[in-house]
């Protein structure tokens, strides 16, 4: 009987080593462009569950934007971050060292998604009508903004190279820029421009599925056996059902409330392939 | 130990007095201050919602209901599919820049309804519509079958505030209606501008909000920490992606809404659904919670503003209180040593007024005190029974008037003891009069001494006795002493005058010739002396008898008084028939002339004396002498001399005068 003890205590010391190892706080990068009270409302309560799964201390890091943010990543000033698959598919490029963990899925329980063109006026791609004039984008490193809407062009024989456009920062922003007039045409995921479509819009234009926003870990700053409890863990994570606020409820932000899946860096391959054939002005132009 | 518990009854009175006024003033101006406060609460509130509802009123005025606004409403309600979806896009496209300006001032919600109560287009959560409204928005479905402007504060699935809902009307048509509101929190916000230092709260009625809900959206929600009817929004929802700020509840506000639940007052408050007030102490501060009901468009208590403010004021007023509390105590203190006080010396009077009642009852003397307007304030018993008046009888009557008797020679001057009492003089006197009740009249000795009070002069008191019987032993003494005077002087005239002829006898004129001797020899003069004896009056008594020889000497004694005319000569009778006279300052031949007048005047009488040989008639032999006397005390010698003389003039042959002169 104390032999037995003695091996699951020597087994649980053994498991905890390389978390008890983890001298520092984890820092956990969530998305740029977000207020810092909105970081702290969103990212907190999965900070909490990053920390209690980790055993660790886990701080939000918050960075202006995706390009400060994978400079720090890169300089291993963070542990882990949430990223879209754009800005994963840049880090990796950088540095093919970082992990993916886990894909989440989104409120409908999808992993992927895809990325449309919207239009007020149906006919406004149409050869035979006057070009757009002016393009809404959400942001460079939106995978919808500058990338796929730049591909989406491209089947109409329209080019971002041609047309002039702007950042909005959201995906709704762009999506109302169309109806209001001020747009012709907006780049913006397709789930977010169908939630506008009894507005008038018109998707002109749709791309293949894209693989979700991901969480990504420092291979250098963790132990492998930390990043694969912390998979494991979040792969666990049951999605919330609207009614219940236990685990990854309704106090987490939207993004995380839905579930996961595993992932694999190669799950990112398209992202990578668009990459490598439009050059985005500002990221890897 | 009496006086112990009345000086602690007197202090608890006094002190639940002084405390009750500080208590009630307290209570006054507590009331006045929470009232003030849910006076400027209620202005405030009515002003803001009233300004909501009026600019919601001009932006319903000035840009929904224009012909082309209305013909958009009218052909989205009027079509369908992409057609409907491509008219509400126009509709927003025309109005989203007046909901943008309107949004930063007040205006939380813009939002188009179809007739039947679906949603048409929210200008506050785009992404959202065509879903049925009529359900949770009585509002909506009031404004839509009634035709009429809606106003008031209503519930909603996610967002609640203050609706303003207006039918639209396209060429007389119904075409839905139209939504102007406002949140709580932009109520919150405008409240707080005007009163900082206040925290808002809203806090809605469970049974008005719960049935509306969505199921998942009861987490939006959680339960009130002050009552479980009430539930507040959650702030660890996320909301706040899509609606904007909620009002955060801290967590010391958690806790000083807690510590409220199960204060009775919040219970009967909460039950009432009406506006009250709390006041509460939380972490050593005062707060004060006002809570403002909120109704629903239907007139029903739905949900709760909560005010709640630091109250330095009700602080500064308790400190205040517990000051004049303070104040109180220490006074109520004061008050019981003085009354303390008070109370030993008025048992002190109290013994000195029995000692001094029981001395005044049973002292000998009639003893009444006045006023200063000679009222009279006391009598004792001494005195009611000289007097024959009681107590009653006298006391507060005039005592001039009703027993003084005025002094004849100052009837005038009104009571001549008040006078000399009111000069500050203590009268005295051995012997007034006072009059009974009987009118009866009797002396008295006596003594009247002023009092004062406080430098003034505050009456009198009177001290006096009867003193008829002495004064009736006085008089009978007089009469005694008189008579014993009277008696004295017949005996002193018997004892130094001679029975028969009335002049001084033989002991008188020995006195008298040793003081006249004195008397010449002081002053230098001749002292004169006749020694006369009547010729023959053994004879006399032998012929005439002893009673006729006694009219016989009380004859001669005339003649000779009637013959000495200086009232300082002095007659007296030597013995048997001689007589002799002293007269001062005489010579001898001034006294031999008188000698002679006498013989001479006796003579001329003609006294019969038929046993005398000198013709028949009484007749006087007379020896003169006068001397200046050398030696005090030689008197004598005058009688010696005289008595030779007539010795000298019987000799030779009677009836003549001789001295020592002539025979010599």
């Amino acid at each position: 009987m104390l032999k037995r003890i003695a091996v699951g205590v020597w087994v649980v010391v053994l498991i905890s080593l390389p978390i008890v190892a983890f001298a520092r706080p984890i820092v956990f990068a969530p998305l740029p462009m977000v207020s810092g009270d909105e970081v702290k409302k969103q990212f907190y309560p999965f900070a909490k569950h990053l920390s209690d799964i980790t055993g660790n201390q886990v701080d939000l890091a918050y960075y202006q934007n995706y390009k400060e943010l994978l400079e720090a990543f890169i300089d291993d000033k963070i542990d882990l971050a949430y990223l879209g698959p754009l800005p994963y598919v840049l880090l990796i490029e950088e540095d093919p060292t970082f992990v993916p963990l886990v894909r989440f899925l989104d409120a409908d329980g999808e992993s992927t998604y895809t990325c449309s063109l919207v239009t007020f006026d149906v006919d406004i791609l149409n050869r035979n009508c006057a070009s757009p004039t002016l393009v809404a984008l959400t942001q460079p490193y939106s995978t919808c903004g500058y990338l796929l809407t730049e591909e989406l062009l491209n089947r109409h024989d329209l080019s971002l190279t041609n047309i002039p456009f702007y950042y909005t920062g959201q995906h709704s922003e762009c999506v109302l820029d169309v109806v209001r007039g001020k747009a012709t045409v907006a780049g913006v995921k397709t789930s977010i421009a169908k939630q506008y479509s009894h507005l008038g819009l018109h998707l002109v234009e749709q791309s293949e599925p894209l693989p979700g926003f991901l969480l990504v870990a420092n291979s250098r700053t963790f132990t492998a056996e930390t990043i694969e409890q912390l998979r494991s863990s979040l792969l666990q994570l049951e999605p919330y059902n609207g009614t219940k606020n236990t685990g990854n409820g309704a106090a987490w932000g939207k993004s995380f409330r839905n579930g996961t899946i595993p992932v694999e860096a190669s799950d990112y391959q398209c992202i990578v392939d668009q990459v490598n054939n439009n050059k985005i002005p500002g990221v890897n132009q | 130990m009496r006086y112990s518990i009345k000086a602690i009854a007197f202090f608890l009175i006094v002190v639940l007095l002084f405390g009750g006024l500080v208590w009630s003033r307290y209570q006054q101006l507590y009331s006045q201050h929470l009232s003030a406060r849910e006076t400027t609460f209620h202005s405030s509130y009515n002003s803001i919602i009233s300004s909501f509802q009026l600019v919601a009123k001009t932006l319903a005025n000035e840009v929904i209901y224009q012909d082309d606004t209305l013909k958009l409403v009218h052909a989205i309600v009027t079509s369908e599919g992409e057609q409907r979806n491509y008219m509400r896009g126009l509709l927003y496209r025309k109005l989203y820049s007046t909901y943008t300006r309107a949004n930063q001032y007040s205006v939380r919600q813009l939002h188009f309804h179809f007739p039947d109560g679906r949603s048409m287009l929210r200008f506050h959560k785009l992404n959202k519509a065509d879903d049925d409204l009529s359900i949770y928005r009585p509002s909506v479905r009031i404004a839509n079958e009634q035709q009429r402007e809606v106003n008031g504060y209503e519930s909603g699935r996610i967002v609640h505030g203050f609706r303003n809902v207006y039918p639209l009307y396209y060429q007389g048509t119904p075409i839905g209606s139209v939504e102007i509101s406002n949140s709580f929190q932009q109520l919150r916000k405008i409240l707080m501008e005007t009163s900082s230092d206040s925290n808002y709260l809203f806090v809605m009625l469970k049974a008005d909000l719960w049935h509306k809900l969505a199921a998942g959206q009861q987490v939006f929600y959680r339960g009130s920490t002050l009552h479980d009817d009430y539930v507040s929004e959650n702030p660890h929802t996320c909301r706040h992606e899509n609606f904007g700020e909620i009002a955060e509840v801290t967590d010391d506000m958690h806790s000083m809404l807690a510590s409220l639940r199960d204060h009775q007052d919040l219970k009967d408050g909460l039950a009432s659904e009406g506006d009250f007030a709390l006041v509460m102490n939380w972490e050593k501060q005062i707060y004060s919670v006002l809570f403002h009901s909120v109704k629903n468009i239907e007139g029903k208590h739905a949900a709760y503003i909560l005010d709640i403010k630091p109250e330095p004021v009700i602080q500064a007023l308790q400190n205040d209180a517990l000051v004049q509390f303070f104040i109180a105590v220490v006074f109520a203190l004061i008050l019981v040593v003085f009354r303390l006080k008070l109370l030993l010396v008025r048992e002190e009077q109290k013994k000195t007024s029995a000692f001094l009642q029981t001395i005044t009852s049973y002292m000998g003397e009639g003893l009444y005190a006045t006023d200063q307007h000679g009222k009279v304030t006391f009598v004792n018993p001494e005195a009611s029974s000289l007097l024959d008046y009681t107590q009653n009888e006298v006391v507060g009557r005039d005592a001039h008037n009703l027993f003084h008797v005025d002094d004849e020679q100052h009837q005038d001057e009104g009571c001549v003891i008040l006078n000399s009492i009111m000069n500050n003089k203590t009268y005295k006197q051995e012997q007034v009069f006072f009059r009974d009740k009987g009118q009866q009249v009797f002396p008295v000795e006596l003594t009247c001494t002023p009092f004062n009070n406080q430098g003034e002069i505050a009456g009198t008191i009177t001290l006096f006795r009867d003193i008829s019987g002495r004064r009736k032993r006085e008089l009978e003494l007089a009469t005694t002493q008189r008579k014993l005077t009277e008696a004295n002087l017949s005996l002193s005239q018997l004892a130094s005058l001679d029975g028969l002829t009335g002049l001084s006898n033989r002991r008188t004129f020995d006195q008298m010739l040793i003081t006249m001797w004195k008397g010449a020899y002081r002053n230098k003069s001749n002292l004169a002396i006749l020694m006369i004896d009547i010729d023959y009056f053994k004879a006399y008594n032998d012929t005439y008898g002893h009673q006729q020889g006694d009219d016989c000497l009380r004859h001669v004694t005339k003649i000779i008084q009637e013959s000495c005319l200086r009232p300082s000569d002095f007659t007296a009778r030597y013995g048997g028939e001689e007589f002799v006279v002293l007269m001062p300052e005489t010579s001898l031949y001034d006294a031999s002339s008188v000698a002679r007048r006498i013989v001479n005047n006796l003579r001329n009488e003609k006294i019969p004396h038929s046993g005398s040989s000198l013709g028949e008639m009484v007749t006087l032999s007379i020896g003169v002498c006068s001397q200046c006397p050398e030696d005090l005390g030689d008197e004598q010698s005058l009688i010696t001399c005289a008595d030779s003389h007539l010795y000298h003039a019987k000799k030779a042959g009677r009836n003549q005068v001789c001295s020592c002169d002539l025979v010599g």
